[in-house]
This record gives structure tokens, sequence and C-alpha cells, in this order.
């Protein structure tokens, strides 16, 4: 029980948190999980987040289900996805109708470019405590370049999805 | 039947949306301005401005607003369980793969390889954001620097990071 109550509160810190969305929450997911709680490794991360991207789903509520899962089965599974998904629903019902008065005002405008420039922070962040758990030697490097020269001259016309999933079929071809 | 409507079209963005926010957009566009018309073009840039103060998935903050906005509280709560099923789904049965074959080597392989990807789509959002969204002025940058080194060098929790470059912005520039 003690466990389910603690999956909750750590998961709806990460939920209210969660600015940027996406693998903007990675930083946040691993401070909380990794670093605060120790419930997993740095690599057992490293392979929720992989996982993560061959799912549906924003990233949170994929760490969410896994992490649950992992420690407290499906119950576990359900209270960590609840938890990570309230904030986010409550302060939007809150607080809408208040920005949509003040939305276009000069210092909400700017709070906005303030929350980029820190959402920007992370991603970086992101990288770079991500890349040294993933990147051990020489190849990885090759691979995330490559990986990284298609996403970007393809931008337009390549789904990420294909980035993804070519990464996984290099993997099985060479090791 | 406006709450089948929203069931069916967050069920169907929750499940094709694969690889984060780069697919995410244009798939929330077809189904909520293009096939239901629930709001037009200029409501949904709008929604996707503003729901940046918020936090969480921009997914959640959609399915919120729309399923509120097209049937109330019961509207959002549809939209957002709608939204919600195909990735715990997925998500548990892949839980339940990776906890019994994740050590055989082949699935260690791909895996490894998958985390390679995933930094290179990291690096490419961080660019996608500092074109398209930052003005990254010079007041920017010192702030953008200042973070990424509390970030690695202290064990600040990123919240705070967030909240502080807000502030600035807000309040200083």
């Amino acid at each position: 029980m003690q466990m389910v109550t603690r999956l909750f509160v750590s998961f709806a810190l990460i939920g209210l948190a969660a600015y940027g969305g996406g693998l903007v929450t990675i930083p946040l997911i691993q401070h909380e999980i990794v670093d605060n709680r120790n419930w997993l490794n740095l690599a057992e991360m490293a392979q929720i987040v992989a996982i993560a991207q061959m799912t549906p789903g924003p990233i949170a509520i994929n760490a969410a289900t896994f992490t649950g899962f992992r420690l407290a089965g499906v119950v576990g599974a359900a209270v960590a996805t609840l938890a990570v998904v309230l904030p986010s629903i409550s302060v939007l019902g809150l607080l809408t109708p208040l920005l949509e008065r003040a939305g276009q005002s000069r210092h909400v405008q700017k709070l906005r470019q303030g929350i980029q420039i820190g959402v920007l922070s992370l991603i970086l962040f992101a990288v770079w405590s991500y890349g040294r758990g993933v990147i051990a030697a020489w190849p990885d490097m090759l691979l995330a370049g490559a990986s990284f020269l298609f996403l970007v001259l393809f931008e337009a016309r390549l789904h990420p999805i294909v980035v993804i999933l070519a990464g996984g079929v290099v993997g099985l071809v060479v090791f | 039947m406006a709450l089948l409507h929203l069931f069916c079209a967050f069920f169907k963005v929750g499940l094709f949306a694969i690889g984060g926010a780069y697919s995410f957009l244009p798939l929330m566009q077809k189904e909520v301005v293009e096939s239901h018309k629930w709001m037009d073009e200029d409501e949904f840039s709008h929604i996707v401005g503003m729901v940046e103060l918020f936090p969480g998935a921009i997914s959640i903050k959609f399915a919120t607003y729309t399923g509120y906005k097209v049937a109330g509280v019961p509207g959002a709560i549809v939209a957002n369980v709608a939204n919600l099923l195909p990735p715990v789904l997925f998500m548990t049965v892949a839980s339940l793969l990776y906890l019994r074959y994740g050590g055989v080597p082949a699935v260690k392989g791909a895996l490894a390889m998958v985390r390679c990807a995933v930094i290179a789509m990291l690096i490419a959002i961080a660019i996608k954001l500092a074109q398209t969204h930052v003005p990254l002025s010079l007041k920017a940058v010192p702030v953008l620097v200042a973070s990424f080194l509390l970030l690695t060098l202290t064990k600040i929790h990123p919240a705070l990071v967030i909240i502080g470059a807000a502030l600035y912005g807000g309040l200083v520039r």
C-alpha cells in the first residue's frame, strides 16, 4: 500500500513539473525515479525511454505505466499513470478561464518566452545526461550521428518512427 | 453521440502518436480541425501556444480542452481516457515482454541502437526549438547557459530551472 502511495506522489510531482512535454520530461523522470527514489538505475531508465519511443503516447505516461507495473503490478501501473496526468488536467481546468482573458497580455507572452528558454536548457541537459548513459563507444556515436543526419535531411518526409525502427534493425544485425 | 465521436477521435490520436511531438500535432489537427470541425485553424494554433503555460503532455491538454468544449466535464473525461488507453495498453504489453525477454542478446542490441536514435532525436528537437520558438537573443543566451550549468553541476530540481527561466522572461526582460 505504501508503495502505491509513493508512486502516486512521485508521478504527480513529475506531472506537475512536466513543462514542454515529450522528451523534455526525461530529466524530470530521472531526477525523481533514479536520483531521489532509486527505483531504477540510469541504464534501466534509458531502456524505458527506448521502449517508450517505440510505443505510442507521451514519454511521461509510458514511464509511469512501466515503473508502476514494475514496482506494484497492474494497480501500480494504473495509479502511476493516473497520477502523471491529473495535475495537467486540473491545472488546465482551473487556469484556462483566467488565461483566456490575460492570454494576449505582454507579461504572459514574456512568461511563455521564458518557459521556452528553460525548456531548451532541459532538452540540452537531457542530451548530456542521457547521452552519457547511452554512448559507450565509437559505434554508438556513429549511429547517433547517422540517425541525426536522417532526421534533419528528411525532416518533413520521414516519420521519426522510421529512424527508431531502423536503429532497432541495425542493432539486431550488428549485435 | 458527441461522446462517441470524441472517444474515436482521441483514441486514434493516442494510437498513432508515436515518436513524440513531431508526429503528434498534424494528427491532432486533422482530427480536431479538419474531420470534426470542433475548432478552426486559428483557435487550434491559439491553443497550441496557450497550453505551453501549463504542465503536461500536449495530448492530455488537447484532450481536456477539446473534450470540455464539445461535451463539458464528461467530454473531457472521455477524451482523456480514449487518448490514454492505447499508450497504457501498449506499454503494459511492452513491460511484460521486456521483463521476460530483455536479457536476450538480440533484444539488447536492438534497444541499444534505439537509444542512440533517441539521442539524435533529442538534438534535433533542441535545434528545432531554438530555430522556431525561442527568440535566441543575446539576453536569452546567459539564461540558457546558466540553466544548463545548474542542471549538469548541481542536483537542482529541473522544475526550478523552468520556473526561474519563466520568471526571468516575465519580469526581467
